[in-house]
Parts: structure tokens; C-alpha cells; sequence
């Protein structure tokens, strides 16, 4: 199962729900490769891989070394390939300018390859090049907030036959979420995931002992929201274990 | 090193509560059989290994001060009295042996009993017919059988049974008839389905039959006036007793099961409705969560219109109808009480349905679109009825401690006998938790205002109308129990008396309109609280015998057994099989016990003056706040209770100086005098009320939540039990949370999740409480959606029930009828409870030397 996930603008925590949805899935015994495709290279620090470290994909494809070579095994069944941003930053202008990643990971069947359950993309919101990555994914998930300004966004938004709209940091206790939330059940009723992530605490601290809050915090209710939206996607894929 | 020793052996023998003279004498002979017994070596240790389950009962508590002597008699039984399983002992093991094969036989039976015999009843060629019962007749006189074949059939079988009833046997050929129908009973039991509980009701019907035919024709002795009037007064009730066995069989035999009629697509064809909750002096806090529950019900809004009916006509509840934006319903004078309260809402509103909650049952969500598709798939029908479901303890459940762990008082009425009516289209309007056709309620004149049953009598005169009822078996509204024994009793006074009314005033026997099992079903209803003088008879009946040597039953002891017992035991066997998950055996004596003495008086009275009586609203929602005995109630049964005590000694005076072919007469009677006791011992223990201090009752429940503290961190839990006024959860990590925290509970309602401010009260052990704190109307609207009113919120409330076992119910009702005894000791006045305390006590004591016949192993 290839999944992408994408935030509607920035900030919305793509990244994070990446890391957390990787997390899960390993948990629940599947064999996961979860990739960055952000320059900024954040979900490496989500998995304790130092920034020290030059490896990652777009390294990679410059230098020729290909981007199998820069995968981290985190867990028996759970890998990550970082962006490699300060590897990217020791390279010249030719080498550079040989990096495509909407190109590279649109034309490669990563599944097929790999031999990976899952292969999950933490795809950039700016780059509309990778949309044709996310047109080919089985889910696509993109992440917004239950505010005005999602409202609004979402509202000019192209919404793909494919594409599920994710509510992250969910905030019960306001009245305009929930109203959002009526609205949108409504309006994008067949685009909404069935379930959303909720406003936690847990998952910042985690990211600060630069682990998923999934494992990191077994506790939370950011486990249990992602563990349903884990079973979800397990349940799309036709097969529950 | 020895002084060590011996000093932590005297200290073990401290700590196990010796005196310290005592312990120096254990400590002494320790050392003592330890120097010359070399109590090490393995062959000791063997022994001591073998028989220390024997000695558990006294090793595993603390030292007392007879205990040498208890150790010398257990030891004295097993080496002199127990038999132990040797092989020499060759006829033991063997009957051993055969019994263990016998029993293995019976299981292997039951196996395949239970593995083969239920596609037979599956592939019935009557199944069809079977699925659609109310059509039942039809289909087999219309398609399968013509009406003659059906008259001769008939002709024959009742011929056959009048032969199997009437047919004198001698006592050997009675002995070997009951213990054949007893055998095939044992072994029907086992067989899943219907066709076996069918069979047990035939069995038993023939072994009753045969029983009052014999009783009427052989047991009266004409001879002696006084003999006869006692030997008639005790027919009269076995009759009644009978009738209602006979009649509850037919009720029951089928219960209907009816499933949910799917609604429509088209929300347009949807009928609109008036839900009415209708109130008189109720506390406005009961009041609310019905009001709330109602509003979150699923159905179009502009179809749904709640009304409150308060016939206190109270300011504050008009203010908090408007507040929570429902109608208010008042009306100028209290006539007819409820039903005149309900036909006057009828001229108010106009809705085609009228759904009824009385304002303590707060309904679940689900509760209109589960009923209301009948109304749309049967036009004649009249009434959609559903169980009456509490989540607070009855006085029984409370007194007894017995709640959510077997069923309760009337979930035989709504588990099984509203089915069963159901199936003969008689299922009863019960006052609440019911929706119903206005247009068919307006045909009749409104609610009938005649009784105060006005429930049962508005559905017999929907009956007789032609209307259609049903009764769906799942529990969508939940409400408060009665609260105090008295309360209680008193509402079933008013039943019973309503039932009587009805009775007399519009006989369902007579008049137009009913079907013949409809009669049936309304007789059985109204005969069952009918139950109070032939119970009372029951509980004296024995002492005509032991006090006035009087004959009740004129027979021989052993022709009495061979009668009355299989009676019992099949009537036992088949209750237990056809109404075992909804009243366990022996149980249903206590209830009926209980009430026997306090409705006896009220149904005979209106039984002959059917107009007298009036409507006595039963109290709920109040507090019980010190635990007493209710002297004034439990006094009927104590002195019962005294003449079956005297009748004991009676009983046994006569052993001693009686005749001796009478002794085996008088044991058996004492026996009957035994049960008797049993019985009101169970009913004078519900009297001794247990504290009930909790404003808000608890619902045990296991939903998922979340909760979020001051500084944004969000866990998850499980929510363990919930009131109005607060919740209970259990947690996997709960150091972070110090009591007196600000958090906030979160709970989920279908897409939508809501949040309630609330302080931690408790946080023991991964369970922590929360208090709510403020919470805003709508928080509290919100809060009991999410949780009173969901739709899956009483349907697991008999998860924790276990099968009816007959000999284990009976154990029960035994432990419990000492119990009860026990507890009317505690409550007598001052020597009296100071004598029998010490009485207990020393029975106790003398008991504490009988040496164990079995080993405890665990």
C-alpha cells in the first residue's frame, strides 16, 4: 500500500501524523518504509536520526549512491528515509540540479521494489509536482485544521477521488471546531477519513525526545486516535490481522 | 543458633494469635516430636503432604482455642470413619466407576443431543410457518391440513390425554410412569430450541394433570367435616396454582422475539410524534435527563414535539421546559390522575404517534426509529411496547445484593411473558417506554380512566377494538427502581388492584372482540396477583396437620411423594428451561412471598368492590440514609414465620409420642414446614434495608474517553461508570493527575465529540473519579446523549448474568433465607439480639468441631 500524506499549508503537523501513522502501523506488524520528501528534513529528528548525518534520498540520487543505500531501520519492520538535507547542502550546482523527486518516486513503484507493506510519503504542500505521485497512491491523506483559514483553503482546494481529508490537533473544546467539523461532515462527506487526530500535548514533548508519540507516549489519546486511523487504512487494504 | 530457632518458632506461633503460654506449649512439643519423630524425612513429609488439604480449614486461619481438639476430631475421622478409595474396598470402586461412566454417557448424550438434534427442528416443514407466528393457525389449516383432519386429530390426542390423566395406577406402576417422563425430561433438558421446552411443558403438563386429578379424586376425606374444609381450602389454591401453571405455560411456550421493521428511505413518509412525559411531584433533577435524552433523539426534527405533562403544575419545571425550548402541558384539575394527565396532552397536540416516558425513564436515542417502522409496515397497529429497564437496584436486588448479577423481579414480565404475548398479538401497554397511534388511542375515548391500571385496561379495550400490539424485546429507556421495600410493595398494590378492577369492571373473558388466547393471556395477567390468599395457604396449610391432626391431603405418605414430588420437580424443570434467563428457580416463591400477605387484602377487596381505590404515585430518586429493618412490613412474615417454628416443635413432639404409622406423615410435612421457612426467611432478609446514600446512581459501563488536563496533555481511558453528577475511569498511567486537578472529560457521540469540565475526586490505582463542574445546560444535554441515552446503553446490562442451575438457585435461596434470619437477629430489640447473637454464635462454635468429609484443594 502506497500512502502520501500531505498538508493543506503549513504547519498543519503532516510530518508528525507521518511518523505517529509509520509508528502504528509497525506496531501492529507491519513491515513500514515511511519517506521525507520535504527539504526541510524534519521526520529523521521524529525517529532519532541526527542531522549529523548526511544520508538521505536526495543525497543519494546526486552522488549516484541511489537511495536504497540511505535507509535507516529503526525497528525490525519500520524504516525511514530522510530527505538528507545537510548532505544535500555539501553538493555543487550540477549535482544538484539532478535531483527530482516528483520524477524519481512518481516512476518507481516503491512497493513493488522493495517488498515493503506499506511506503509512506510525507509529501511537501508546496510542491505541486508530487501530485501525480499522489494521483498513483492507494490513500492520500491530506491534513488540515478544523479553522477558518482549512475552512477556506480546503474550500479552493482540488479534492482528488482519492484523497481524504485528515483533521489533526482536533480541539474539543471549541465550539467553532466542532461547528467546522458539522460543516465539513457535510460538505466533504466522502472526502472526510473517518476519524481525526485531537489537539494533544503529547505529541510535541515527544518530538522533543525525538520519538514518535505513538510509542513514546503508549498512553495518550493521540495513540488512540492514530491507532483507529491505522485500522482504517488496514481495513482499506482488505486484509485485518 | 537454637535459641534463634526457637525464638522464630515462638514468634510464627505469636503471630498466628496464640497466647504466649500456648505458644511456649507449641513450641515445646515442636521441638519435642522433632527430636524423637525425625519429622524431616521424606515419609513424613509424604504424609503431611497427603492430609494437609484435610487440615486446610484450620492451618489456613488463625490459632483458636479449642483448636487441639479440632485437629484430634479431624484427625480421628480420617483415620477411623472416612472409607477411604482403596482397593480393598472393591464395591465402592466400582459403584464409582459406574457412575463416573454413567455420568460420561450423559455428557457424550447432551453433545450429541445438542450437536443433532436442532437442524431437525430447523427443517420442521412448520418452520415457515413458525417464522411468522401470529399466522401460525392460519398457515397449517389453510395450506396443510384441512379443518377435520385437524378436529380428529385433536379429538384423539385429548382422548389420549384424558386416558393418561385419569387412568388409576397403583404406587409401583406411578413410580415407574413419573421416573420415565422424569428421565426423558432430564434428558430433553439438554437439547437446544424450542421443540425441547415444548416437550418439558408437555411432560409437566401430564405429570400435573395426573397430579390435581388424583388430588381431586383421591385425597379428600370425606369422612371427617373439619378434614375436608382444610383438604378443600388447600385444593382451592393448588387449583388456582395450577391454572396459572397451565395458562403460563400457553403464554410462554412461544415467545415471539420480534425484530425491528426497517423505516423507509423517504424521510417525508415518517409519521410526526408527540413524546409526552408526564410528571406529578417528582424532583426536577429526575425530571432532566429525560428532558435531555428526548431532545438528542434521532428523528427529523420538525416531526419530533416534546411535551412535559406536570400535573404539579410547578413553576420551576415550567421554567425549565422553556429553557430547554419543550412544550409544558398544564391542565386545570389532577382528575384520573396519569391517564386523565395523557387525555388531556391528546387534546393539546396532534401528532399521529404518542410516545409515553414517565419522567424517570430517560429513553436512548434509537428509541423511535427501532419502533416506529411497525406502525408504517401494520396499519391496525395500536401500540409498540418496550421493556421497563432500571439502573438503580430494586429493593430486592438492593436488600439482597444481587444486582447485575441475576435478573431482577420483572425481567421475567419483560424478558419473556411480553414476548409470549406477544406471539397471541396480547402484548400489554405498560405505561411507559410505549408509543402509540393517536388516531387508535382517540377510537377507544382516550386512556381508560376507569382503573388505576389505566395502562393494561387502554391496551384490552385496543384489543377489543381490533387494534394490534407488539412488544419489542430491547431495552430502550432506563429508569429509576422503587426505593424502599415499602414503595415497592405499595405500587404492586396498586397493580394488583388496578388488575382486579379490570377484572371485574371489563372482564376479558367476556364481551366482544378478543381472540381466545388474547383471554388468555389478559386472565393469566390478572390471575397472577390474584396470587396472595393461595400463597398465604401454602405458608399455614402444613399446621392444619401438626396443630389439628388434621387431613389435608388424605394419603398415604408415600402415595403424597409419588404425586406431589414429580409435580414440583417437572413444573421446576420447565420453568427453569423456558424461563431460566430471566427468573431463577425458587426465586419467584420469595417475590410472590413478599407480596402475598400485602395484596391479598386489596385484590379481594376490589375483586368485590371494584370502584373503591384510588392512584398512588410511586415515589423515586430518594435516599435511604441509615440501614434499618422495616419492622412494620417484615411483621406479617415473622409471624409467620413463629407459627412454622411452632409447627416444628409440633412436628417433632409427635415423632416422640405420636403413632408410628403416622411418623412418616409428620416428617414429611415438617419438610413442607422446612420449605416454608426457607421461603419466608428470604422474604423477612429483603426487609432489613441496606443504606442507599448515593444522590446519583452509578451505571456501571465500559465506553472509551479521553481526558485532558490543565496543561494540554490528552489521554485516553476507559470510562468505568458514570451519574449525572460525575464520572469514574480507568486510566493506564495516572501519576501525572493529582487530586483536585482541572480536567476536562471527553466523550464521543457518533461523528461528534464533546468535552465536560469536571475536578478529580479520586485517583486510586489507575481509577480515578471525576466531579463535574459547572457544566452548562448544554454540556448537560450533551452529557447524557453521550451516555444515558446511547443506543447501545442497557443492552448488555445481563452480560454478567449466569445460567439458572435449579439446585444451585436452590442453595442460594437457602443461604439467603439464613441470612435473612441472621439479619432479623441483628434488629431485635436489646436481650433478644444480645441472646440470639450469642445463640448463632454458639452454634457456629458447635459446628466448628465437625471434621471436614472432603479436602479443600484449590
Amino acid at each position: 500500500m502506497q500512502v502520501t500524506i500531505c498538508g493543506l499549508r503549513g504547519g498543519v503537523g503532516a510530518t508528525s501524523v507521518a511518523a505517529m501513522l509509520a509508528d502504528t502501523l509497525s506496531i501492529m506488524g507491519e513491515t513500514v518504509l515511511v519517506v521525507d520528501l520535504n527539504p526541510s528534513d524534519l521526520l529523521r529528528l521524529h525517529f532519532n536520526v541526527p542531522y549529523a548525518d548526511l544520508n538521505g534520498w536526495a543525497f543519494g540520487e546526486a552522488n549516484k549512491s541511489g537511495w536504497h543505500q540511505h535507509t535507516y531501520k529503526v525497528k525490525d519492520n519500520l524504516y525511514v528515509l530522510p530527505y538528507g538535507r545537510n548532505g544535500v547542502a555539501t553538493l555543487d550546482a550540477e549535482q544538484l540540479a539532478s535531483i527530482n523527486g516528483p520524477v524519481l518516486w512518481s516512476t518507481t513503484d516503491v512497493v513493488a521494489m522493495t517488498g515493503y507493506a506499506w511506503v509512506i510519503f510525507d509529501v511537501p504542500h508546496d510542491l505541486e509536482q508530487y501530485a501525480s505521485l499522489r494521483a498513483g497512491s492507494d490513500l492520500d491523506f491530506l491534513v488540515a485544521h478544523a479553522d477558518m483559514a482549512s475552512h477556506i483553503l480546503l474550500g479552493q482546494y482540488p479534492l482528488a477521488e482519492n484523497t481524504k481529508v485528515l483533521v489533526n490537533h482536533l480541539n474539543i473544546k471549541q465550539r467553532l471546531s466542532d461547528a467546522v467539523m458539522l460543516d465539513w461532515n457535510i460538505r466533504y462527506a466522502k472526502n472526510l477519513a473517518p476519524s481525526n487526530i485531537r489537539k494533544d500535548l503529547h505529541v510535541q514533548e515527544a518530538l522533543a525526545h525525538k520519538m514518535p508519540a505513538t510509542t513514546y507516549f503508549p498512553d495518550s489519546s493521540s495513540k488512540r486516535d492514530l491507532s483507529s486511523l491505522a485500522t482504517w487504512c488496514l481495513v482499506q487494504r482488505g486484509t485485518l490481522t | 543458633m537454637i535459641p534463634i530457632l526457637l525464638r522464630k518458632q515462638y514468634s510464627a506461633a505469636r503471630r498466628r494469635h496464640m497466647g504466649p503460654i500456648t505458644a511456649l506449649i507449641f513450641v515445646f512439643l515442636r521441638v519435642l516430636a522433632y527430636t524423637f519423630l525425625r519429622l524431616e524425612n521424606s515419609a513424613w513429609q509424604g504424609l503431611w503432604q497427603q492430609y494437609e488439604p484435610w487440615f486446610k480449614h484450620l492451618t489456613s486461619r488463625k490459632y483458636r482455642t479449642a483448636d487441639p481438639l479440632r485437629y484430634l476430631l479431624q484427625a480421628i475421622f480420617l483415620v477411623f470413619v472416612r472409607t477411604a478409595p482403596t482397593e480393598k474396598n472393591i464395591l465402592f470402586v466400582s459403584f464409582k466407576k459406574a457412575w463416573s461412566a454413567l455420568l460420561d454417557q450423559r455428557n457424550r448424550l447432551n453433545k450429541f443431543l445438542a450437536s443433532h438434534a436442532k437442524p431437525v427442528v430447523a427443517k420442521s416443514p412448520l418452520r415457515k410457518a413458525f417464522r411468522n407466528p401470529r399466522h401460525l393457525f392460519k398457515a397449517i389449516i389453510n395450506k396443510r391440513l384441512k379443518i377435520f383432519v385437524m378436529v380428529l386429530f385433536g379429538t384423539f390426542i385429548v382422548f389420549l390425554m384424558m386416558l393418561l390423566v385419569t387412568q388409576p395406577f397403583s404406587l409401583l406402576a406411578q413410580f415407574v410412569f413419573v421416573l420415565l417422563l422424569w428421565a426423558v425430561a432430564m434428558v430433553v433438558r439438554r437439547v437446544p430450541g424450542r421443540f425441547s421446552s415444548l416437550m418439558l411443558i408437555v411432560l409437566s403438563l401430564t405429570i400435573s394433570a395426573r397430579y390435581i386429578w388424583w388430588r381431586y379424586t383421591s385425597t379428600l376425606n370425606w369422612n371427617s367435616k373439619m378434614d375436608l374444609a382444610f383438604g378443600m381450602i388447600l385444593l382451592a389454591a393448588e387449583t388456582y396454582s395450577w391454572i396459572v401453571l397451565v395458562l403460563g405455560y400457553i403464554q410462554t411456550a412461544w415467545p415471539l422475539n420480534r425484530k425491528v421493521a426497517a423505516l423507509p428511505q423517504d424521510r417525508n413518509t415518517w409519521p410526526t410524534v408527540d413524546l409526552m412525559i408526564p410528571t406529578y411531584n417528582e424532583d426536577l433533577n429526575v425530571l432532566k435527563p429525560t428532558v435531555y435524552a428526548a431532545l438528542g433523539m434521532d428523528w427529523p426534527t420538525d416531526k419530533l414535539r416534546i411535551h412535559i405533562l406536570d400535573d404539579g403544575r410547578r413553576e420551576s419545571v415550567r421554567e425549565f421546559a422553556e429553557q430547554a425550548g419543550v412544550g409544558y402541558i398544564i391542565r386545570a384539575n389532577g382528575m384520573h390522575a396519569k391517564a386523565g394527565n395523557l387525555n388531556n396532552a391528546l387534546k393539546e397536540t396532534d401528532a399521529d404517534l404518542v410516545a409515553i416516558f414517565d419522567c424517570d425513564h430517560v429513553p436512548s436515542r434509537s428509541f423511535l426509529q427501532l419502533t416506529v417502522g411497525w406502525f408504517l409496515r401494520d396499519k391496525k397497529l395500536a401500540l409498540v411496547q418496550t421493556p421497563h429497564h432500571f439502573f438503580s437496584p430494586d429493593p430486592f436486588e438492593r436488600n439482597l445484593n444481587h444486582f447485575g448479577k441475576q435478573p431482577n423481579e420483572n425481567a421475567l414480565f419483560y424478558g419473556l411473558i411480553q414476548d409470549g404475548n406477544d406471539l397471541w398479538n396480547a402484548a400489554f401497554f405498560c405505561g411507559s417506554c410505549a408509543i402509540l397511534k393517536r388516531s387508535a388511542v382517540e377510537s377507544i375515548g382516550g386512556f381508560a380512566v376507569e382503573t388505576v391500571t389505566e395502562d393494561a385496561h387502554t391496551a384490552l379495550r385496543l384489543h377489543r377494538k381490533g387494534y394490534n400490539s407488539a412488544y419489542l424485546r430491547i431495552p430502550m429507556a432506563a429508569g429509576l427502581a422503587t426505593e424502599s421495600l415499602s414503595a415497592h410493595i405499595g405500587q404492586r398494590i396498586r397493580w394488583a388492584r388496578g388488575m382486579a378492577q379490570i377484572f371485574r369492571t371489563d372482564n376479558p373473558l367476556l364481551g366482544k372482540g378478543l381472540g381466545a388466547f388474547q383471554r388468555i393471556c389478559y386472565l393469566n395477567a390478572m390471575m397472577h396477583f390474584l396470587a396472595g390468599i393461595p400463597r398465604i395457604i401454602y405458608l399455614i396449610a402444613p399446621l392444619a396437620f401438626l396443630f389439628f391432626h388434621s387431613y389435608i391431603i388424605y394419603a398415604p405418605a408415600i402415595a403424597i411423594m409419588l404425586y406431589v414430588l414429580p409435580h414440583m420437580i417437572h413444573a421446576s424443570l420447565t420453568n427453569s428451561a423456558t424461563q431460566g434467563a430471566y427468573r431463577r428457580t425458587f426465586w419467584g416463591e420469595i417475590y410472590e412471598t413478599v407480596l402475598s400477605w400485602y395484596i391479598a387484602r386489596p385484590t379481594t377487596v376490589a375483586l368485590f368492590f371494584p370502584n373503591k381505590g384510588t392512584f398512588n404515585v410511586t415515589a423515586k430518586g430518594g435516599l435511604i440514609e441509615e440501614e434499618y429493618f422495616d419492622w412494620k412490613m417484615a411483621n406479617p412474615y415473622i409471624f409467620l414465620a413463629l407459627l412454622n417454628i411452632m409447627g416444628l416443635w409440633f412436628g417433632v413432639w409427635r415423632l416422640w409420642v405420636g403413632p408410628v404409622n403416622e411418623q412418616a406423615t409428620v416428617i414429611i410435612t415438617m419438610l413442607w414446614v422446612v420449605y416454608n421457612l426457607i421461603v419466608l426467611g428470604g422474604a423477612v432478609g429483603v426487609a432489613a434495608e441496606v443504606r442507599q446514600t448515593r444522590q446519583s446512581h452509578r451505571i456501571t459501563t465500559s465506553l472509551l474517553g479521553d481526558i485532558i488536563d490543565a496543561s494540554g496533555y490528552m489521554y485516553s481511558g476507559v470510562l468505568t461508570d458514570y451519574s449525572d453528577a460525575g464520572v469514574g475511569m480507568k486510566l493506564s498511567n495516572t501519576t501525572a493527575l493529582k487530586e483536585d486537578d482541572r480536567v476536562e472529560l471527553v466523550l464521543t457521540r457518533g461523528a461528534r465529540q464533546f468535552s465536560f469540565p469536571g475536578r478529580i475526586s479520586r485517583n486510586f490505582d489507575g481509577n480515578i473519579g471525576i466531579h463535574f463542574y459547572a457544566l452548562s445546560q448544554q454540556q448537560q444535554i450533551d452529557f447524557v446523549q453521550c451516555t444515558f441515552a446511547r443506543a447501545d446503553a442497557w443492552l448488555t446490562h445481563n452480560r454478567d448474568f449466569t445460567l439458572d442451575r435449579p439446585m444451585q438457585s436452590f442453595v442460594d435461596v437457602l443461604l439467603l433465607s439464613l441470612s435473612g434470619y441472621q439479619r432479623l437477629a441483628q434488629y431485635l430489640p436489646f436481650p433478644l439480639s444480645w441472646l440470639m447473637e450469642r445463640l448463632i454464635q454458639a452454634v457456629v462454635w458447635v459446628l466448628s468441631f465437625l471434621p471436614r468429609i472432603r479436602p479443600i484443594v484449590y
